[in-house]
């Protein structure tokens, strides 16, 4: 993968986690994810007042992930970047205020 | 004399426990899993780290393993944040001294090096062994990386200890990088550390390697 692949009609980049042992999704500019809103919407195994895992057998995710507040989506597993859009994509629209 | 190590995953503490093992010390050891705040990466590269520490030895090594995202997850909701990874030490600690003393290991061994990270700070350092009585041996102190890796890469534990794993996301954006034992016990007062100990104690599990 290219070092980051910008969607600027979401609002958001792909790019590697810290460690490169998986990818991370960020903000293009500074927000607040409304996480009752996601936790509304996600089947979550981790619920914190910064953070939100979500559970693998979430039917929408299908894969643990990690939602911080400030808008970062950490995938574990996931390699695939189209998938990692379409789910970034449900998050951003479950978590923000329209 | 024996020693309970707390093994990470990463470079320095398999080497803090060789330095130990070429010293004829004993070793226990114990790994906190940090799941879910990051992947199973840490606990299967701990888990091969103390295989190849066992077989430098020539004797096999007992391994704790501490279920730690339950503990995290209260520091997060209950304590200021800055001060997470410290709080987070001083739970290791206290959890490995009461398995120290199951084992009858007359120390903990650590591969913390003086302002690696914001937790090991001297002030963090203090602070983090106030939590507990047992003595702790710190081999790498006060290393260079260098030569820390060094050591990695010539008893063969390098490449293991860089194979990559999600970072642990309960880390504050902004870690404190001084505390004091009053503030961080007034944190704590937040919490239920004795029975949040007793639990992860009661619930570890362990394998010989």
């Amino acid at each position: 993968m290219k070092k980051e692949i910008i969607f600027p009609q979401e609002g958001f980049k792909i790019t590697y986690c810290k460690s490169k042992a998986g990818f991370s999704v960020k903000p293009l500019k500074k927000i607040r994810f409304n996480l009752e809103r996601i936790k509304n919407k996600l089947k979550i195994m981790m619920d914190t007042p910064i953070l939100l895992v979500v559970d693998r057998e979430d039917p929408l995710v299908r894969e643990e992930i990690i939602i911080h507040s400030y808008g970062e989506i950490v995938f574990k597993k996931q390699e695939d970047t189209d998938k990692i859009a379409k789910i970034a994509k449900i998050i951003y629209d479950a978590g923000l205020e329209k | 004399m024996k020693g309970l190590l707390l093994i990470s995953g990463g470079i320095d503490s398999p080497v803090a426990g060789y330095l130990m093992l070429k010293k004829n010390i004993e070793l226990v050891a114990i790994h906190f899993d940090n799941q879910p705040f990051t992947d199973d990466k840490h606990v299967i590269k701990a888990k091969e780290l103390v295989k190849k520490l066992s077989s430098i030895s020539g004797k096999k090594i007992k391994m704790y393993l501490i279920n730690h995202g339950l503990n995290q997850k209260e520091f997060i909701t209950n304590c200021n944040r800055r001060y997470g990874c410290v709080l987070c030490r001083r739970m290791m600690f206290r959890i490995a001294e009461k398995i120290a003393l199951k084992e009858n290991c007359d120390f903990l061994v650590t591969g913390e090096n003086l302002s690696q990270v914001a937790s090991q700070t001297l002030d963090n350092l203090v602070t983090t062994d106030s939590a507990v009585e047992i003595s702790i041996l710190r081999p790498l102190l006060c290393n260079d990386k260098e030569e820390t890796i060094k050591i990695s890469k010539e008893i063969g534990l390098f490449e293991t200890s860089i194979l990559p794993g999600i970072c642990c996301n309960a880390v504050p954006q902004n870690p404190a990088t001084t505390s004091t034992v009053e503030l961080l016990e007034e944190e704590e007062s937040k919490l239920n550390i004795s029975e949040m100990v007793a639990n992860a104690v009661k619930a570890a599990s362990f394998a010989e390697y």
